[in-house]
Parts: C-alpha cells; structure tokens; sequence
C-alpha cells in the first residue's frame, strides 16, 4: 500500500494526525501534514485507512498495491 | 464536476428562507432540516435583495474548492456578504483570494499552528481557572459571559500584546459588528468604526516597540514582500479579533445548552474524558456557530442544476453541510464514536479557519473544566440568544446553577 497526502489539497485541518499521530506529522509552518516516514508497511493499513475517512479535503490518497493478493482498491477510492 | 457551460437556463431554486430571521434563530435545527429535505442542495431567496445559500454536503465542498468561481474577494466596488458587509476594506485574508491568501496566513502561522495551540494550552487553563474561580462560591453564573466568552477574547489580546483587561469593551464592539448588522446597520457601523479606532493606537504604540508578541510579527511582516498598509493592518487585526471573540464562546455555549437537556452525554463525558477529541469533532459538526461566510459569483453558469448569474451572492452553510443525511447518517444524533466525520465547521479549502487549532484546546479545556468544577450545572433561567443568528448562531446570556465549589487559587 501506498499512501501520501497531495499537499495542494491538504489545508492544515491537522485531523489525520490527531486520529494517528503515529502514522501522521504535521509542519507547523507549512500549514499541512505528511506521512510519517516509515510509517507505511510498519503499521497496519487501517490506520491510514481509517485517517484518510476523518480528512474533510480529502487530500490523503491511499494506493493498493495491483497484485493479485492485495484486496481490492476500494477501500482506497473511498478516500478522495 | 456538477459545473456546465450552457445555454439553457434551468428554473431556479426559490425558497422563502432568511437566515437572519426569528425562525433560525429559534431553531436553527428544523430549518435546516427543511432545506435538506428539499432534495437540492442550493436554493435562491429574495430576501437582502436576493442570494442563494448552499447547504447541501457536496455542493459546499465543491463551491469552497472552486474560489474562482466563488470568489472570496470584497472591495467597495464589489461588496460581498448577505446583507452586503459594512466595513469598507476587506478583511484580510478573508476577503482575498489566490496565492496571497496563504501569504497572509503565513504571517501567523507559527502562533496558530496545531503546535502554537499546544504551547498556549498551559496558559489557556489558567485563565479558565482564574475566571471560574471568580463565580465557583458563587453557586451560579452567566456562563456565557463570565466564561465562555471571556476566556477567548483575553486570550488573543494576550496573544497580540494588547491589554486583556478591556476584553469587555472589545467584545460589545465584535458583538455589535456581527449581530446588529443586518437590523441596525448603523450600530454596527459604528462599533466597526471603534474597532479600528481603538486598532490606531495599538498599531503606533507598537511600532515603536516591537516585542515578541503576534502583533509585532504582524507589523515586522512583508507579506509578498511588502509589509501591511494600515488599512490592511486594520482588517487583519479586525479579523483576529472577530475570529477570536466570538465563534469558540458560541460554539461552547451552544454545547451546554445540549448538555444541560442530555444528562446521559455529559456522564459518558465526565465517567471518559478520553471521548473529549472525538466529542469536540461530534459538537462541531453539530453545533457550529459559524454561518455567515460568503461569496460571489464571478460568471454565468449552472451548478447542481440551478443558474447562477455573474455578481449574485451566495452563504456557504458550513455547520447546515455537517447536517446534511447524505453525509452524516443521524446527522441531528449525537454519536461520540461517529466515523468519517468530515464535519465543515472550520470551513474547507484555501480559507479554513486559522484559529481551528486554538478553537479546539479552549472548547476542550473550558468543557472539561466546567464538567470537572461544575459537574451539577443546570440552566437555571432564560436562555437568550443573539436576535441575529444569521453569522454567528450563539448564546449571549446563559444563566447556570451548580453546587459551589472552592477556588483554586488564592
């Protein structure tokens, strides 16, 4: 899974990170929130999942992996 | 997108609805209600010589990504508000649209980032201690004023270096400037005119002493690579102030209010204070004060099925979007656990509001203190709310009983 946050739609809500901060920082000066490097693969998918639902913008995008075995890409859409 | 060029103009939407009205204000909840099950996200009234206010879930969050078709801009050749706004400059960024707005907003970033809000956090519990403490033996308050409204208004003059002990003048000019606007323009006129009298000699006072405080970075700041005009200086300070004043004391208020007729929420919130961050999304999505932001058209088109017109005015109802059943399953339950909860009460897009992160500790520690200190508070008389709710829907007097307590400090 792929996960990152299109910095042209994030506008400094900080409500990703408050619903993960593990998974979430956020640049105080920049207005806007990243993915926590290392993050992804470290923690499980519904972290970011589950964040991506709280974002108002919608600006978290989430990527599955096109593999065979990786579920389907739904749960990715329903966050953008 | 729902935007089409066309040469067929549909019908419009025309409902006979005033948000600044005695039935909004009675009981915002059921018009609200009544827009929605509409089944159109937008409607056109006449009222303030015509608008459209659009309240529908995807069509507030399309319109506020959109800005240069709703544009944010107010100028005395284009005035924007509804009724049309009275203060002759725009208030910045507010009132601005494009790449300066974040230029603005960056001026002061640092004391209103989630960051700024949390080294403010320890200061924001003493005031509240110390105005609490004021009424505790007491027994009974106007919470509203004693309270609610004083512990925001102190806290941005403390923040822009201005003295925090004419917070009560202050808050009846801010008050003035949004509630009598629409039914007596002249008051509010002149409580405008006080604002920015009284900005003048805070401005000069502090060019000549600059400190570390959010009103000497506002003054050492070049925005663009200018520094800010007085007039710009005016507005900006006018909209902290505004921002600061108002809204967070009409949001908690409007919480209490719930509080007080839903004994079985307040116990869930005293038995788990850890419900506090999801609760304050829950309350913000449910009792937003925040009505009156609004735009301009900028050109003819169709959108969700109705034809705007180049120069109309639109009210984009964040709070009435965190009500809409398309979105928010029960939009009018209370549900602490509630997911997705994509609420709009900061509003969205390049404009959201600045002081989202402040608003969120001091509606935190002031509900939690009050639920802490007070947990026996009931409504002990006649709630009375601002006649004009249309802009900010909050509580002017709200009388509290309780079981006295002891101060915290001597």
């Amino acid at each position: 899974m792929k996960v990152s946050i299109d910095a042209s739609r994030c506008r400094g809500h900080a409500l990703c990170v408050g619903a993960a901060p593990e998974a979430f920082e956020f640049l105080d000066l920049e207005d806007r929130a990243v993915v926590r490097e290392g993050a992804v693969g470290t923690l499980p998918d519904d972290v970011f999942i589950a964040a991506a639902r709280e974002c108002p913008e919608r600006a978290i995008i989430i990527e599955h992996a096109n593999t065979p075995d990786s579920p389907a890409s739904s749960a990715a859409s329903e966050g953008h | 997108m729902t935007t089409t060029p066309t040469t067929e103009v549909p019908d419009r939407h025309e409902l006979d609805f005033d948000h600044h009205d005695a039935e909004f204000r009675d009981d915002n909840k059921t018009v609200i209600r009544r827009l929605h099950a509409t089944g159109c996200p937008l409607a056109h009234s006449e009222a303030h010589g015509g608008y459209w206010a659009i309240y529908g879930y995807s069509a507030v969050y399309e319109a506020v990504q959109d800005w240069e078709l709703f544009s944010s801009v107010h100028s005395l050749d284009n005035p924007k508000g509804v009724p049309q706004a009275s203060y002759p400059t725009p208030l910045i960024p507010i009132d601005v649209d494009g790449p300066m707005v974040q230029e603005f907003r960056r001026v002061a970033l640092s004391w209103f980032s989630p960051g700024g809000a949390k080294r403010d956090e320890a200061r924001i519990r003493e005031i509240c201690t110390e105005l609490i403490d004021d009424f505790i033996e007491r027994g009974s308050c106007d919470l509203s004023h004693e309270l609610l409204t004083a512990l925001p208004a102190r806290l941005i003059l403390e923040m822009l270096g201005w003295q925090p002990e004419r917070w009560p003048e202050w808050i009846e000019w801010i008050h003035a400037s949004i509630h009598d606007r629409t039914e007596h323009p002249e008051v509010a006129e002149a409580a405008v005119e006080n604002i920015f009298g009284n900005i003048i000699p805070e401005i000069s006072a502090r060019r000549a002493n600059l400190g570390n405080d959010l009103f000497s970075d506002i003054l050492r700041a070049e925005p663009g690579g200018q520094p800010f005009t007085e007039e710009q200086l005016l507005g900006y300070s006018y909209l902290l102030l505004l921002g600061g004043m108002d809204t967070t004391a009409g949001l908690t208020g409007n919480v209490i209010e719930l509080l007080d007729g839903r004994p079985d929420l307040r116990q869930q919130l005293i038995d788990n204070p850890g419900l506090m961050p999801k609760a304050t999304e829950e309350f913000l999505r449910r009792e937003s004060p925040s009505y009156g932001l609004y735009r301009t058209v900028t050109r003819d088109t169709v959108f969700h099925g109705q034809p705007l017109k180049k120069g109309d005015k639109a009210m984009l109802m964040f709070p009435a979007a965190g009500l809409d059943p398309v979105e928010f399953p029960d939009p009018e339950g209370v549900n602490f656990e509630r997911e997705g909860n994509r609420h709009m009460a900061f509003g969205l897009g390049p404009h959201r509001c600045l002081g989202s992160h402040h608003a969120r500790v001091m509606f935190q520690v002031m509900l939690g203190e009050i639920l802490r200190r007070l947990p026996d508070f009931r409504i002990s008389g006649d709630v009375v709310r601002f006649k004009d709710a249309g802009d900010v829907y909050a509580i002017r007097n709200l009388p509290i009983t309780f079981t006295p307590g002891t101060r915290s400090t001597s």
